[in-house]
């Protein structure tokens, strides 16, 4: 045990450094609360095809059904705080292994230099909450170490199976691992035998069997596919992460590691491929920043000590060329950094996706319960984001975060279209306000759909806080 | 420049093939004479970037990045592409190009600042007469930007990316190809490296940056490109022929 904590240590302290910032300002995700509510849902009544929580029923696939029971059971044990004490273990965990493969890989390489990547975790903050992403983080991560270290490979199908079940719509992304592995071996130098190609074939068609094994069977895994790509649009975690020029920073530090395999002169194919997979999955969509994130430690950060070392040794050969040469160089480098550094440095954003809110609107759902509002039979419209909280709290949602509920493409109403004409005062607003004869109104205080309502007198406001209002929509319902 | 016999005949294929392609996609209503002949001169500033072996096949990628993006042809901007070409060229071949690179701000900030840098890259054995054509640069930059008050800096503000949504996942493939190809490679120049990572940085910070990517890859990234294809079959070749052997 000395001899391992003596070995792990720096890497131990650089989690347990991180695990500690990350508490002190992570929040937990309203998402969170459906998945309790529908995991509570599971353990009593079974697994459903159905939608149970909003006004309009429907197909519903829990594509995360396993997550949600598990998450339940924590939560009868000791509440929001075990999940999210849980939930950091798996990021620990998941970190460690990443550190383990870049010490294997970098042959004891600095491991200070993942700080780098990590700080591309802050402008995805929100993915790090309690959501199942974790789940995928951590078998991401566990499966490349085992292929790293040639450990316990057989896993993998169990692995896969997991979360299939686990987190459905990134378990083709597991799969993908060992694929690329069995790609680079064709083409690196390593001396691998045929036996171990052959077995390493064989655990990737078991692999792809265990994810049909869900209650819906491989449509858990590929629901994802038919999302309509008009919703990827809205969803602030799958829009692109270069939005404009104070993103110049992310995107150096995102490119800089394959410049630097470049000038190494030593990337290996399966560096290239998986650091390049990480680089298009994550430019095209935020969330991806996730996973990107332990790619860029596994795949990428050794190539940036190589290219310390590059430049440290050049520094040592020009130490007898004229002076006029260093400053030459040192000053245009410095003038364009200077350049994009003083215009970005008043335009970093680092949380590239804004929260909506900081709490969840306990004001709403109070005053709905001490004002005995038949929320049941009078449509009440929300705000995405806070839908999963108010199906927690047992009070039916126009709208929350499962996004298939609400699309025609999975066999439903077509609310999320209409959700969006209401959301962004369409011209079709009053007419669709009375198609659903929306009585009630959950909203953001002082958003613009707030100012709409209510300067143009179509609401009235019951309650409000610095967040949150909920409004009566006027001539309805007790007017 | 142009050398010999092969290289002539490679050069005058390169320039019919682009001016094909540029024809093609600059799909406006009338065409005139000086248009076509703007064409003309454009596809012969590209194909003098691009005049080695296999080089007719980046045409190829100019292709497919007009495909993805046909609005970046437009016969308003094709004095804009003419520069931009005529510069992308000058600047790699002999960083001659105080005026031009100047007038490039008038344009576009961020080709500017790239123009720049790219002639520090290939001027640093001239280093006094690089300073000279920097400064020179910067003169030119500061008079068009006088001149009708020229375009200000806000225009950073309103830059459009290249990659704006999910659509753009194959042009983002393909911006990454010459990377990846140099990295699978390794002998690679470092100039090339560099300038091909830049362009990378600034293409993706700005949809206008296309062209200038376009012909940067002809110069720094199709040899590459062209050599990984090459590497990626004789290491095929080579495995199974040894698996064969055991």
């Amino acid at each position: 045990m000395k001899k391992w904590l003596s070995e792990n240590n720096k890497i131990l302290l650089i989690i347990v450094g991180f695990i500690l910032i990350l508490s002190s300002f992570t929040n937990l995700d309203q998402d969170l609360y459906w998945h309790l509510k529908n995991g509570e849902y599971i353990i009593n009544n079974g697994i459903s095809n159905a939608d149970h929580f909003s006004y309009w029923g429907g197909n519903f696939i829990s594509h995360e059904w396993l997550y949600d029971i598990l998450l339940f059971s924590l939560f009868k044990i000791d509440g929001l705080r075990l999940i999210k004490i849980i939930s950091f273990i798996a990021i620990g965990i998941s970190m460690f292994l990443s550190f383990k493969v870049f010490v294997k890989k970098s042959n004891n390489g600095n491991i200070f230099i993942n700080i780098v990547p990590i700080i591309l975790w802050a402008t995805g903050r929100i993915l790090l909450e309690a959501r199942p992403q974790i789940a995928s983080l951590l078998s991401f991560c566990l499966v490349i170490y085992l292929l790293e270290t040639n450990k316990h490979i057989w896993s993998i199908p169990i692995i896969t199976l997991l979360i299939a079940n686990l987190h459905g719509g990134m378990s083709l992304l597991i799969l993908i691992v060992p694929v690329i592995y069995l790609i680079s071996y064709i083409f690196d130098s390593e001396k691998i035998s045929r036996e171990y190609i052959i077995k390493l074939i064989g655990i990737i068609c078991i692999s792809f069997l265990t994810l049909g094994i869900t209650p819906y069977g491989f449509k858990n895994v590929t629901y994802g596919f038919t999302m309509p790509n008009w919703v990827y649009d809205r969803i602030a975690e799958w829009q692109v992460i270069i939005k404009g020029i104070s993103d110049s920073w992310i995107l150096i530090i995102m490119i800089l590691p394959l410049f630097s395999m470049i000038i190494s002169k030593k990337a290996t194919v399966k560096d290239i491929l998986f650091f390049c997979m990480g680089l298009i999955l994550t430019f095209i969509h935020l969330r991806m920043v996730l996973i990107f994130v332990p790619i860029y430690i596994m795949f990428g950060s050794q190539y940036l000590l190589d290219l310390i070392n590059i430049f440290r040794n050049k520094e040592l050969k020009e130490k007898k060329e004229v002076r006029f040469n260093k400053i030459f160089n040192a000053n245009i480098i410095l003038m364009v950094l200077c350049l994009i550094v003083s215009y970005n440095i008043s335009t970093i954003n680092f949380q590239r996706i804004e929260k909506t809110s900081e709490s969840s609107p306990v004001i709403i759902k109070e005053y709905i319960e001490n004002n005995n509002i038949d929320i049941e039979n009078n449509i009440m419209f929300n705000e995405y984001s806070y839908g999963g909280y108010f199906i927690f709290n047992n009070i039916p949602v126009f709208i929350d975060g499962r996004a298939d509920v609400y699309l025609e493409e999975y066999g439903n109403k077509p609310i999320m279209k209409d959700y969006q004409l209401i959301w962004d005062r369409d011209e079709q607003t009053d007419e669709l306000i009375k198609k659903y004869d929306i009585q009630y109104w959950a909203i953001p205080k002082n958003g613009d759909l707030y100012k709409y309502l209510t300067q143009n007198s179509k609401a009235k406001v019951l309650t409000e806080d610095s967040n949150f209002a909920f409004l009566r929509t006027e001539g309805g319902e007790n007017d | 420049m142009i050398k010999d016999k092969t290289t002539i005949i490679r050069t005058i294929i390169n320039v019919i093939l682009t001016t094909l392609i540029f024809l093609f996609f600059l799909k406006e209503e009338s065409l005139e004479l000086a248009d076509v002949l703007s064409v003309i001169l454009i596809s012969i500033s590209f194909s003098l970037i691009n005049n080695k072996k296999y080089g007719t096949f980046s045409v190829i990628f100019l292709a497919l990045v007009f495909y993805l993006r046909p609005e970046i042809v437009s016969k308003d901007e094709l004095l804009f592409i003419l520069v931009l070409a005529s510069s992308a060229e000058s600047i790699m071949r002999d960083s001659s190009t105080s005026i031009i690179v100047g007038l490039l701000a008038r344009y576009n900030i961020l080709l500017f600042v790239f123009a720049l840098i790219v002639m520090i890259i290939y001027g640093k054995d001239k280093k006094v007469e690089t300073m000279f054509r920097i400064i020179g640069s910067l003169f030119i930059a500061y008079l068009a930007y006088s001149y009708d008050n020229g375009l200000a800096l806000s225009q950073l503000q309103t830059l459009t990316v290249s990659i704006i949504n999910y659509k753009d996942q194959l042009l983002l493939f393909l911006l990454l190809i010459p990377l990846a190809a140099m990295a699978y490679v390794r002998d690679v120049e470092l100039t090339d490296a560099v300038t091909m990572t830049l362009a990378l940085i600034f293409t993706m910070l700005t949809n206008s940056m296309l062209l200038m990517y376009v012909a940067i890859y002809f110069k720094c990234g199709h040899p590459y490109v062209i050599e990984a294809i090459q590497k990626v079959f004789k290491d095929t070749k080579n495995k199974i022929a040894m698996k064969a052997h055991l």
